[in-house]
């Protein structure tokens, strides 16, 4: 009775978000409904150029949640990798692609320090992630004494606003953080690893293999994936803000849950993906509808708090 | 055993008193009593918010909304001191009720719903900033009456009225803590929350009371807050978050339960402020601050976890 | 199953292990054929896991051999037990919940195809072929935790072959499955026999002892009975091995006549467990309740108290019937329980001793809400001193304190609470002779001060010496009842499953 793992795949990832699609689907349709600016070609290319930020910090953040870790610094270690991005192609003119190698270097190294709080010094990682969450938005703000950077080469505007076959680049780069991190998680003994360390890491412990470094591999992956992200909201702006990142791990650590990691070692990239439509389709109906700005961030709140609670709760009731 | 714990105690404030010589070396400018009572003027809203934090602490939890809550409860009565006729009590009185509503809200999510406290509260921490943003919007609230404003800038006896409402509010949960068989179920909760069970305690119903606690004090230190800077803008809650945690955690309070209090927040706190305050009396930048801040969270933390590792 | 031509895969040879205060082996020798079905036997503390565990790696030796293939092994250890072909199946199993039986099995030993990727086919085949050789096709696909505990259970013994293992060692392996289960558990043993692996088979349950097994072994008090051919012993003499020793004990049990009804418990069931029980408890008397590992008795205390949901039944207390019972509302009825687990759920190790004592009265000590530290004090010393606890100081943390000390914090706590009904959880494992003198003399004093005492233990001495009347539980329900001066033969051959 062996069969492929398409099937599997296909019908995990249904049996555990079945709330989310439901939802997602109504909310395309009320929005269809009351703005016909909503449902055209040209707003779906600019959600999704939007989302793709969204979408890069979440390819990393799910995997960490899967490990049952809660990564609240995407946001903060975007912003200090597009600073240093930044600062050194204005201030050391460096090559752009040794610029964004540096955006990733710096991504990786917070994430990696992540690591070691959470796996070798015991620190919970909500604070740990909290904390570094702090360090890195103080470095940001050292960085340039709080001001933006601007002056970026005009080469970058190539990668923030161009395109490649009709599609965006940055639509592209965020497709990569997704293959990077479906191939990871689905295909490799590490993704198997990573679902074992949130369900049971006593399990993998007594199978014999080295839990706490795989641990920090997780961290220094999403950390990794927030200075992908830099990349492309640094050229997309043509500039570097202290204070661009504020608030992204919200709305990424919602569209995880939303996608269906409910507790550590379930959830699912595809699911994850399902989520972070979810939040792009949510903000960018609310704006086409013209809802002020600040309307929306509670609605938004709001809406994905209690999409969170009434999914975990159906969660419960489901598996108990 | 008590020696080690007394010793641990004398260790910190030994800590504060060498860290307000050294600074006092680098500048004499530090010991005067003017600057130091505008410091724990300044930090008296810190305090309050520490206190709080401390009780949810000792519950084995944490609240994670206290920022935004207490940015919340400015906005509110902000709100009815600059948008309504309302005399200001309304004001302050629906301030202090949001901070309570909110942790009643945070506390049913975590002992009924059974969400892990980080998770729920740092849910609260978002519903509280969306709040703020739809009701204040862009612009902030600003010019309050003076009757308010006495909160954050009158003198009583010589004394900041700021200084006077965090003494008190130390003290009230000091006696709250040791005197109080609820506050008794606080420590037992966060010692062995099964234990507490099988010992008849209600435990959800201490639960609750922690978490309310914790928003009042936000609300209170937020209150106290706009009415020295008769403003309230968004956000102006956030930097309060991270020494709100490292406060009680420095002071003793672990983040396991069931051990710490009040006395030692304070200390905490005092070592948190004097090094802010040093900081700017040296210069530094405070664009540094916020990264000392995040290193010395962790730190705190780490310290409280080798601690608790060390006992097994 | 003859052994005479072949070798043992296993021989341990004069195994001694002491832990502080207690000899939890005494040489013993165990030995293991390839194919064959080895069951031990013993009751609680016998020294049956203290065995299981030594040979698992997880606890070092004082003294004996351990032999595998007739090469006496100098280093021992979990990676080189493993190594050398031992598997444990615990009864808390070490599978990751939302994954599939493959992944499960293959846990930490991927198939790699190309050398990075997983290959998923070849492994869902094996794990298949796998399940397929014990009897029981599963779909491979399935997430572990949508298995019943019979499935899971295979997946477990899956996940030990896929390692070559060749010594199995199942520990109470049947305690949560059906009769059906049961059957394809025998059914799977007896193909692993078939390929040669041996197992170790710990159980208490005489019916199964001779359906699956080929030799029995009897532990008691950490030496070694007898070992004998399954097909030349009865049940009986299995019995007189597990239970013969005279009852050297004196227990301060001096009978009253007791009063009314105090705890009366009907048709209790909960969800997993309990199936009907039905007993009661009068004032001034110590009530038993025996029972082996698996037989429900825990289950039964915490929910009378209230822990645990139960799904019928009804409990009645002091003549009235108690609907919706959590601890609170038992605690103010005048409910105190025991725990089993002292540390867990009786003690808060960090709080000082006098915080412990008043924390099940602090509704009845200060109803105003308001704590007195001088009756707080109070109220300590003098349980401190009724119990004697040693040391006497009221602020020192409670995790210092020895177990048999600890035992009497907890006494203490319930007695400080002014409770009617005292339903003790194992008074007295771990702790020292002393202590436990100590334990049950209080509890003598507190039965004829007119209290309900609900006495729940595995120690048969204990439950003998103590008890008026004793109740028997197996498998989740109340099986016998005795009057005092039953004998052990008979409680134990109905704790173990022995109709009539």
């Amino acid at each position: 009775m062996s069969v492929g793992t398409r099937k599997l795949s296909l019908r995990s990832v249904l049996m555990s978000i079945p709330t989310v699609v439901w939802a997602l689907l109504l909310m395309i349709i009320f929005f269809a409904r009351s703005t016909p600016a909503f449902f055209t070609l040209s707003n779906a290319l600019n959600l999704f150029r939007q989302g793709s930020i969204l979408m890069t910090l979440c390819m990393g953040v799910i995997v960490v949640s899967i490990s049952g870790g809660i990564e609240l610094s995407v946001g903060a270690v975007m912003t200090l990798a597009g600073m240093v991005m930044a600062w050194t192609l204005v201030n050391w003119q460096v090559p752009i692609p040794v610029a964004m190698l540096l955006a990733l270097v710096v991504g990786a190294i917070c994430g990696f320090l992540n690591g070691i709080f959470v796996s070798k010094m015991g620190i919970p990682s909500f604070i740990a992630t909290l904390g570094t969450q702090g360090m890195t938005i103080g470095l940001s703000l050292v960085i340039n004494n709080g001001y933006v950077i601007w002056g970026l080469p005009e080469a970058l505007d190539r990668i923030g606003n161009g395109m490649l076959f009709g599609i965006p680049i940055p639509i592209w780069i965020s497709i990569l953080a997704f293959i990077s991190s479906f191939v990871l998680l689905e295909f490799t003994p590490f993704g198997t690893y990573v679902y074992a360390i949130g369900g049971n890491e006593d399990a993998l412990k007594l199978a014999g293999k080295p839990t706490w470094w795989y641990k920090i591999l997780v961290y220094a992956y999403a950390g990794l994936m927030s200075g992908l992200a830099a990349i492309i909201i640094t050229s997309r702006n043509m500039a570097a803000q202290p204070t661009v990142g504020l608030g992204m791990e919200f709305e990424a650590f919602s569209a995880v849950v939303l996608g269906g990691c409910f507790v550590p070692g379930r959830g699912t990239v595809i699911g994850t993906v399902l989520g972070v439509l979810f939040i792009l389709v949510l903000r960018n109906g609310l704006n086409v509808m013209g809802i002020p700005t600040y309307y929306q961030l509670a609605i938004i709140g709001v809406v994905l708090i209690s999409a969170i609670i009434m999914s975990i709760l159906v969660e419960r009731r489901l598996h108990g | 055993m008590r020696i080690k714990s007394l010793l641990l105690q004398f260790s910190r404030v030994l800590a504060l008193i060498l860290l307000s010589i050294g600074i006092t070396a680098l500048n004499p400018n530090f010991l005067k009593t003017t600057n130091l009572i505008n410091v724990v003027r300044q930090a008296s809203p810190q305090i309050i918010m520490a206190v709080g934090m401390t009780v949810v602490l000792l519950t084995a939890g944490i609240d994670l909304s206290v920022g935004s809550v207490m940015t919340l409860a400015g906005v509110i009565a902000g709100y009815f001191l600059t948008q309504t006729e309302l005399p200001w009590v309304v004001g302050l009185l629906a301030g202090l009720a949001t901070g309570v509503l909110s942790g009643l809200v945070s506390g049913l999510m975590v002992a009924k719903v059974k969400l892990p406290s980080p998770i729920a509260t740092y849910g609260m921490l978002w519903i509280g900033k969306g709040l703020s943003f739809a009701i204040m919007g862009a612009s902030p609230f600003f010019g309050f009456c003076d009757a308010f404003r006495y909160m954050g800038r009158g003198i009583l006896l010589g004394i900041p009225v700021p200084i006077w409402i965090m003494a008190f509010v130390v003290a009230m949960v000091f006696l709250f803590l040791q005197y109080t068989t609820l506050g008794r179920s606080i420590y037992a909760v966060g010692a062995n929350p099964s234990a507490a069970r099988a010992s008849g305690i209600r435990v959800d119903r201490t639960l609750l009371c922690a978490y309310m606690l914790s928003g009042l004090l936000a609300a209170l230190a937020g209150e106290i807050l706009c009415a020295r800077l008769n403003a309230v803008d968004q956000d102006i809650g956030d930097p309060f978050l991270l020494p709100a945690i490292a406060s009680p955690v420095m002071g003793g309070t672990s983040m396991a339960g069931g051990e710490g209090g009040v006395g030692g927040t304070v200390i905490g706190s005092l070592i948190m402020v004097v090094l802010a305050n040093g900081m700017n009396l040296l210069g530094i930048s405070s664009l540094w601050q916020q990264f000392v801040i995040g290193l010395v969270v962790v730190l705190a933390v780490w310290f409280d976890v080798a601690m608790q590792r060390r006992r097994e | 199953m003859n052994t005479g031509e072949r070798k043992p895969i296993l021989q341990m040879k004069g195994i001694s292990k002491a832990f502080p205060g207690v000899q939890a082996l005494d040489s013993v020798d165990f030995d293991l054929y390839p194919g064959e079905v080895h069951v031990l036997v013993g009751e609680n503390g016998a020294g049956k896991s203290t065995l299981m565990k030594i040979l698992a790696g997880a606890y070092d030796r004082d003294a004996g051999e351990i032999i595998i293939d007739g090469e006496v092994q100098t280093r021992w250890g979990p990676a080189i037990s493993r190594a050398k072909g031992m598997a444990m199946v615990y009864q808390e199993f070490t599978l990751v919940p939302y994954r599939s039986v493959m992944e499960n099995i293959f846990l930490g030993q991927e198939k790699l195809r190309g050398g990075i990727f997983l290959d998923r086919a070849a492994m869902h085949k094996e794990a298949y072929a796998l399940l397929e050789s014990l009897g029981v096709p599963v779909d491979t696909h399935t997430p572990v935790i949508e298995l019943s505990v019979a499935q899971q259970q295979m997946v477990e013994i899956a996940k030990a072959l896929s390692l070559d293992a060749r010594i199995l060692v199942l520990d109470e392996p049947t305690s949560a499955l059906t009769v059906r289960e049961c059957e394809q558990l025998f059914d799977t043993i007896r193909r692993l026999k078939q390929r040669g692996v041996g197992i170790i088979y710990i159980s208490h349950r005489l019916e199964e002892i001779s359906v699956i097994g080929d030799r029995v072994t009897v532990l008691r008090d950490g030496r070694l009975i007898g070992t004998r051919q399954v097909a030349d012993v009865t049940a009986d003499e299995i019995v007189k091995m597990m239970v013969g020793r005279e009852i050297k004990e004196m227990f301060p049990r001096h009978y009253c006549e007791p009063g009314e009804v105090a705890l009366r418990v009907e048709g209790l069931c909960t969800r997993d467990k309990l199936r009907d029980v039905t007993f009661e408890v009068r004032y001034g008397e110590i009530v038993g309740l025996f029972g082996l590992v698996g037989a429900g008795r825990t289950e039964t205390a915490r929910a009378i108290f209230g822990l645990d949901p139960y799904t019928a039944g009804t409990i009645e207390l002091m003549g009235k019937r108690v609907h919706h019972i959590d601890p609170p509302k038992a605690v103010d009825m005048g409910i105190g329980l025991l725990p089993e687990n002292r540390k867990r759920d009786g003690l808060f190790p960090i709080l000082p001793l006098k915080d412990n004592i008043v924390m099940a009265g602090l509704r009845k000590l200060f109803p105003s809400g308001i704590l007195s530290p001088r009756k707080e004090r109070q109220k300590a010393k003098e349980y401190v001193e009724k119990l004697r606890v040693q040391p006497p100081d009221l602020e020192r943390q409670v995790r210092y304190f020895s177990g048999g000390n600890q035992q009497k914090i907890v006494i203490g706590k319930w007695l400080a609470m002014g409770p009617k009904v005292l339903i003790f959880d194992e008074p007295t494992r771990g702790i020292d002779v002393g202590a436990k003198a100590e334990v049950h003399a209080f509890m003598d004093q507190l039965a004829n001060e007119g209290n309900a005492i609900l006495m729940i233990s595995s120690e048969l001495p204990e439950i003998m010496g103590m008890s008026d009347r004793i109740y028997v539980m197996y498998d989740g329900a109340i099986v016998a009842e005795f009057p005092r001066g039953a004998t052990a033969e008979e409680i134990i051959r109905y704790a173990m499953g022995v109709k009539s």
